[in-house]
């Protein structure tokens, strides 16, 4: 990596290392996901440790190469959002799922602006589950498009427009099936709800959410996200 | 392991404390040997029944060589109100610093899940029985000020909450004989929001 000039950044986790020091995942602007070391962070000479907080606009510059940079210069650009009660939840879980599913320095140009969006709306919206769940979708399907992992909502898997009054299977590698029993699977309404971002009512929701994580549940391999705990 | 030279395997033993390198190591290892051979084996003796002896109390999971620790213990202490935090040495800060007369509860870290830390890694469910099993009226969140110690200390105001408890957390804000000029942005915000008439 070469020398930058300061970037608008987030921090998606801080690890302590060594005594002062922190390893930084981040999310660049220009860069995507990467790393930075922040040497003596919580040392007296520079109180970055503060700064260096998630769900807080930075502006950052680092130097070096390979698998961790040196951070060499650390402003806050906005005050951090306030993410309340579960809306704080949900922003772990978003971070959770980039450091998951995003590889460093791909840049991933369009993930920033996603990020940023859906942060701000966590940090705008009431914190129950019926205004930040609709967050949340938005945020896992502008990810899987970003990874190149796009899901067809509007279609079937036969080409034919999804309707809202029918009910469909959805497997992660084929896309939506039409059900011949009006039981099981997702109603055509979800698909469509989904991929308009316009979910309706309680049981939309739930559905959506059933199928994101069965979606989401492949790229990961299996391996269950933590911060799902929180919401228990 | 006996390949390597007794005073290599010192240092090296040595490095396992925090801020200790490999040069301030060797200083320890020879200061020992060449001067306090005595107070060397002291600490031999005290650190190794120390590891051994000291485990946790098994009604607020601080440390103590007891099954129960001096404070739990003690019958003076307000029992209706119950201090929540991350760490034993939490505990004897507040201890030291304030007046609090209510008993503790160490939950042994704080909800991190990018680093694997759940509520089933932090006794939330022990926590869930103190408060639903005794005579807890309120609980202080004094978890830190990070993200992760945020999201701590709403989980545990959800379960206090939902169980009947008060719940109230300590306040934080600009230090004392600290110039706002030099104060973050972050604690000047959350000062400023945590106004309080005068
Ligand atoms: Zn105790």
């Amino acid at each position: 990596m070469q020398e930058h000039t300061l970037q608008p950044a987030y921090v998606l986790h801080v690890r302590r290392f060594r005594e002062t020091s922190l390893v930084v995942e981040l999310l660049g602007a220009s860069q995507g996901r990467c790393a930075a070391l922040a040497k003596g962070a919580l040392g007296s000479r520079r109180a970055w440790g503060n700064q260096l907080q998630p769900f807080t606009p930075l502006l950052l510059a680092w130097r070096g190469r390979g698998e961790l940079p040196l951070l060499t210069a650390c402003e806050t650009a906005a005050p951090a959002h306030r993410l309340n009660d579960r809306a704080l939840y949900c922003g772990l879980y978003v971070n959770e799922l980039i450091l998951r599913l995003c590889e460093r320095d791909d840049p991933h140009s369009g993930l920033f602006p996603t990020y940023v969006g859906c942060i701000d709306a966590l940090a705008s919206v009431s914190p129950e589950n019926a205004a930040l769940e609709p967050v949340l979708r938005a945020f896992e399907l502008d990810l899987l498009d970003e990874l190149g992992l796009g899901m067809q909502l509007r279609l079937d898997q036969d080409g034919e427009p999804i309707d809202p009054g029918r009910r469909y299977d959805y497997l992660p590698d084929q896309g939506a099936v039409l059900l011949r029993d009006a039981r099981g699977g997702f109603s055509g309404g979800t698909l469509l709800g989904l991929a308009d971002g316009g979910l309706e009512g309680p049981e939309q929701r739930r559905e959506a959410r059933t199928l994101m994580r069965r979606v989401l549940d492949v790229h990961l391999g299996g391996r269950a996200l933590k911060s799902r705990e929180l919401f228990q | 392991m006996s390949d390597v030279p007794l005073l290599q395997q010192l240092i090296d033993a040595l490095r396992c404390l925090p801020g200790v390198g490999p040069k301030s190591a060797t200083r320890m290892a020879f200061h020992v040997l060449e001067r306090d051979r005595e107070g060397g084996r002291r600490l031999a003796q005290v650190l190794a029944s120390a590891v051994e002896r000291i485990g946790h109390c098994s009604r607020c999971r601080t440390l103590t060589e007891h099954e129960v620790c001096r404070l739990c213990a003690n019958p003076q202490r307000d029992r209706s109100v119950l201090c929540v935090v991350e760490n034993p040495t939490d505990v004897m800060a507040l201890e030291q610093a304030t007046g609090f007369s209510g008993l503790y509860f160490v939950l042994g870290g704080r909800l991190s899940p990018l680093d694997g830390v759940g509520p089933g890694e932090l006794g939330m469910e022990q926590l869930r029985q103190r408060l639903t099993g005794e005579e807890v009226k309120e609980v202080i969140l004094a978890t830190t000020t990070t993200v992760e110690g945020e999201a701590t200390a709403h989980y545990v105001a959800q379960m206090a909450g939902s169980l009947g408890c008060a719940v109230t957390r300590i306040a934080h804000g600009v230090p004392l004989g600290g110039e706002l000029e030099y104060v973050d942005s972050g604690t000047l915000a959350h000062a400023f929001a945590g106004r309080h008439r005068v």
